[in-house]
């Protein structure tokens, strides 16, 4: 298990949902801190390290702002037809630290493991191929630092986070794989946010990457 | 490997009534958000990225896919369909290849992958003002009959309408992140850094607010690093008059960033920005030495044109 911190400026973890008033996440979900990771390392192909288990721990307290838009809908196929734009609320978050909370136990182990690759783009940047920019949320919210809490056991008693962790009577649902084109086959776990010393978790609590 | 070309831009210090909120009562409204637990001024990446197209359109030769026509108030499109790129032959634009595209109607599965789809080279952050947003307003008043909208009954051309405009005296700062290889021609990276660096007007309020976005002062960053760490690092101590990069510095004494990848560009050498980069010993010049630069350097690393 690695812990990776991730700083960054402003982002917005939309939730599936929400079509008008665009609310965000406080946290991103593991579907999504599992594409941050593949981009880091550079992967395209999303099924590569599937079984891992990824979630998200917020250092910093989050704040919440609300910013006017444009939204884009597909009313009309041509592009850019009036109909497709409308203006709408959208909440931003800013000045997030994070951890990610990556383990890669369950992955096949023949191939290099996500974790591995993931300290190893970090260690060694220059032996890794990746393009784009490196965002968590939408393309435009570039994250700002990236680097790994190499020895879990040798952090400080008091490092506490909030973290999204499973809970099978917990009241929140957050994607572990995201359908991007009809929402049919995004899957969901169930799970609590809440706040725990890193040095306490255990793999059984970190929601595992697995398409339907 | 893969190199990235990342930047830090400030502007200079004006009067800005940039990318409106929704108007509230008569009052025109500012973007606002917090930042580091105060309002700050806020101006969209979307809205950067519409300047850095038209400025393209304006600066190429072969032009722009899309090109805003400010009469009809739309985009006039060479090729919509985005077939240029159905081949490796094809003819393609800039401004798809920087700033990529999508045609939603596309995708009708997940997994199949479409030539309709192209993910930025060039991403660009929000821009953020460097101090907080005090709560100055303006009051006006449009002549009789300018806005006839906002006035009713048999007098609404005889009176002035009074009105509002929240306005912030700042800087704003945003970022950028390019990976030049991954580009169709990798000599538009040059272009497009170049672009950057003369931006010009970005929002505005109609014609009484034309803010310059081109840089005051930039930091460019050439690593194989996927972070930039240097994003949003200018900051100021007098309320905007001038900046400072302390964050910047700290993180080359933790060796998080390396001196030898950074350039600075300033445009005033008596500034003490100047004088804080100077001292720490890194390549500082004017923007547009710090940019030409910049592309030497690039096309040294990967091979490309220097200049676009």
């Amino acid at each position: 298990m690695i812990g990776v911190r991730v700083t960054v400026p402003v982002s917005c973890f939309r939730k599936g949902y929400a079509r008008e008033y665009l609310e965000t996440h406080l946290l991103p979900p593991p579907a999504t801190c599992y594409g941050f990771l593949l981009s880091l390392v550079g992967e395209c192909d999303r099924k590569r390290h599937i079984g891992c288990r990824v979630t998200a721990g917020l250092i910093s307290t989050p704040v919440k702002s609300v910013v006017l838009r444009k939204v884009w809908r597909v009313k009309n196929p041509r592009p850019e037809a009036r109909e497709n734009i409308r203006p709408d609320y959208q909440e931003l978050l800013s000045n997030l630290e994070l951890v990610l909370w990556l383990d890669s136990a369950e992955e096949d182990r023949s191939r290099p493991t996500l974790d591995k690759r993931v300290s190893s783009t970090l260690e060694y940047p220059k032996h890794t191929h990746r393009y784009g920019g490196l965002s968590l949320g939408e393309s435009t919210h570039l994250v700002n630092d990236v680097s790994v809490i190499k020895e879990i056991s040798k952090l400080k008693g008091d490092l506490e986070a909030t973290m999204f962790l499973l809970d099978a009577r917990g009241e929140q649902t957050l994607p572990v794989w995201v359908d991007h084109v009809q929402s049919t086959n995004t899957r969901y776990v169930t799970g609590t946010i809440q706040t725990r010393n890193l040095n306490t978790l255990s793999r059984d609590e970190i929601p595992m990457i697995i398409p339907p | 490997m893969s190199l990235h070309v990342y930047a830090n831009f400030v502007t200079p210090y004006g009067t800005a009534a940039n990318n409106r909120a929704e108007t509230d009562g008569n009052i025109t409204t500012l973007q606002k958000i917090l930042w580091l637990g105060h309002p700050h001024s806020t101006v969209s990446a979307e809205a950067i990225r519409f300047s850095l197209r038209r400025r393209l359109a304006d600066l190429e030769d072969s032009g722009t896919n899309r090109r805003w026509n400010e009469t009809e108030r739309t985009n006039s499109w060479e090729d919509p369909e985005f077939r240029g790129w159905d081949t490796d032959s094809g003819k393609t634009y800039i401004d798809d290849d920087l700033l990529g595209y999508m045609r939603a109607e596309a995708a009708k599965t997940e997994g199949t992958t479409s030539t309709k789809v192209r993910r930025a080279v060039l991403e660009l952050t929000r821009a953020v003002s460097l101090t907080p947003w005090n709560g100055d307003v303006t009051f006006n008043a449009a002549s009789p009959g300018a806005t006839p909208a906002a006035v009713r009954g048999k007098d609404k051309f005889k009176h002035p309408v009074p009105y509002g405009c929240e306005v912030h005296a700042t800087r704003y700062q945003y970022g950028m992140s390019l990976t030049p290889e991954s580009l169709r021609e990798k000599s538009r990276a040059a272009s497009a850094i170049d672009a950057l660096c003369h931006l010009g007007t970005v929002a505005g309020n109609q014609g009484r607010f034309l803010y310059d976005f081109s840089p005051d002062a930039v930091v460019f960053r050439l690593t194989h690093d996927p972070a930039p760490r240097i994003l949003y690092c200018f900051e100021s101590n007098d309320h905007g008059k001038t900046v400072s990069v302390d964050q910047l510095l700290a993180r080359l004494d933790s060796g998080d960033i390396q001196i030898e990848e950074l350039i600075g560009g300033v445009s005033d050498f008596e500034s003490p920005l100047y004088q804080q980069l100077k001292n720490r010993g890194l390549e500082t010049m004017g923007v547009k030495a710090a940019c030409a630069s910049v592309l030497d350097r690039m096309s040294k690393l990967i091979g490309i044109e220097a200049q676009p």
